[in-house]
């Protein structure tokens, strides 16, 4: 087995699998683009910390198998179906959450950053009002007439 | 650092609301977060919303347009044979598709593209998206004015509400933004700390604010006839926009058909000038050839002779 060495932001060096490695698309292309030696070299994420990058890769190994997702054509009111392990893994600080999505985005994992926006979906669809301000700590401002009128007819 | 989830990219944000319908996001944008008893909103979930829900009618334009122009190619071009294609329907449908959603950009755009509205009627875009489905889908879909009666009726409600309601403060709004742009031009004092004019009561500001209940009754009734006349009139503006864009397309093949036949007079003229050419050619050579026949006749005598001078050898 052919390995990678990644390096958190904390200096925390992580061994993983070169081919659970590739399933990010920007360290696919680190590893395949720029000389590096995977025997002694160790790969830099310097924006991505030790508590969000082992989530993932985590996340990465359980799902190696998986088959890339496929384009949804119609991307409106997409079917969110979550396995049991994701549900698991989901169960974190929202603010983790938003930290591991944003590295996932930035790694390129797509799926991973479905599962989040999957899991977020959920939380607004199943909250109320009032939860959603204490939840997604939304910053209210007043409601002008023109968007009254809108509420009040819809 | 991203610490709440309006700081997230807008990639991201737009993955999550793709999980939504656009009438639940149309809901979602303005969720009256109630803080201390007042009703207010989330500016920065408001504009991702809003983000969602223009791109979304623009998105289903395209889709239309595109799902139209490959129906159409694929019917024939004869009137006749057109008319019973297992695809008539599908085309009857996305026509009529085409004059509401022509109907739709015209209320919205305008205030869409200055920045003071969005495509507030997610139900709507959810209801296009739905009968595109069903157009691409089936073999065959019910008749147009089955299939499009849900989105006739709540695109009309949609544009009636929005013309008679949002419209009047929305320009209200647009006045006092430009008053408040001129003041501050010509003013020292900062005007951005001032609260928006819209949130004015607008019938403080309305002209006719003083007058008795039932001259505003009927002052509204005569607006409401006026509203649903400038409806009427956009309806039939749309009607006449799509009636000048066939006869423009019948007057281009009719051109094209011109064109044609002049080329094929032009070959039949060829023809026949080449056809008088041959005959007279013929003629020549039948005239060349009917002379020289008489004096050719001893030959066959000479010949004869050759042929008997061996008998007589």
């Amino acid at each position: 087995m052919v390995i990678a060495r990644l390096q958190s932001k904390d200096g925390d060096i992580f061994i993983i699998d070169v081919d659970v490695a590739k399933r990010s698309n920007t360290l696919k292309l680190a590893i395949e683009m720029s000389k590096i030696d995977l025997d002694d070299d160790v790969i830099p994420i310097e924006n991505i910390t030790s508590n969000v990058l082992k989530p993932i890769i985590d996340w990465l190994t359980y799902h190696k198998d998986d088959e890339p997702s496929e384009p949804i054509k119609i991307l409106k009111a997409k079917p969110y179906y979550i396995s049991n392990w994701d549900k698991e893994f989901l169960k974190m600080d929202l603010k983790l959450l938003y930290e591991i999505m944003n590295a996932a985005h930035f790694l390129d994992i797509k799926d991973l950053v479905d599962l989040g926006c999957k899991h977020i979906a959920n939380i607004i669809k199943i909250s109320s009002h009032e939860e959603l301000t204490e939840i997604f700590e939304f910053e209210a401002t007043p409601i002008l007439l023109t968007e009254l009128e809108q509420i009040e007819n819809m | 650092m991203t610490s709440t989830l309006l700081s997230l990219p807008d990639e991201i944000l737009d993955n999550i609301l793709s999980y939504f319908s656009f009438d639940e996001i149309s809901r979602l944008r303005l969720t009256p977060l109630l803080t201390e008893g007042s009703a207010q909103v989330c500016r920065a979930l408001d504009a991702a919303c809003q983000r969602t829900l223009n791109l979304g009618f623009l998105r289903a334009e395209r889709a239309h347009a595109t799902c139209l122009r490959s129906v159409k190619s694929r019917l024939p071009r004869r009137e006749s044979e057109r008319k019973y294609h297992h695809l008539a329907r599908h085309c009857e449908i996305l026509t009529a598709m085409e004059t509401r959603l022509s109907l739709l950009a015209m209320t919205f755009m305008k205030y869409i593209d200055m920045n003071l509205c969005c495509f507030i009627p997610g139900k709507v875009i959810d209801e296009i998206y739905r009968v595109l489905k069903v157009v691409q889908g089936s073999e065959t879909p019910p008749r147009a004015h089955e299939i499009l009666q849900e989105l006739r009726d709540i695109s009309s409600m949609a544009m009636e509400h929005f013309d008679e309601h949002i419209v009047p403060r929305l320009k209200l709004h647009l006045g006092s933004k430009s008053l408040c742009q001129t003041t501050t031009a010509s003013s020292t004092g900062n005007s951005e700390t001032r609260p928006p004019m819209a949130s004015t009561s607008p019938s403080l500001l309305s002209p006719g604010g003083g007058h008795s209940s039932s001259s505003s009754h009927h002052h509204h009734h005569h607006k409401k006839d006026l509203h649903k006349l400038h409806l009427n009139m956009r309806i039939q503006n749309a009607h006449y926009q799509c009636l000048r864009k066939e006869v423009s397309e019948l007057t281009n093949k009719l051109a094209e058909y011109a064109a044609r036949l002049t080329e094929q007079e032009g070959k039949v003229a060829d023809l026949t000038r080449k056809l008088f050419e041959s005959e007279r050619r013929f003629s020549e050579v039948l005239q060349a050839i009917t002379p020289n026949k008489r004096p050719h006749s001893p030959e066959p005598d000479n010949t004869s002779a050759k042929r008997l001078k061996p008998a007589q050898d």
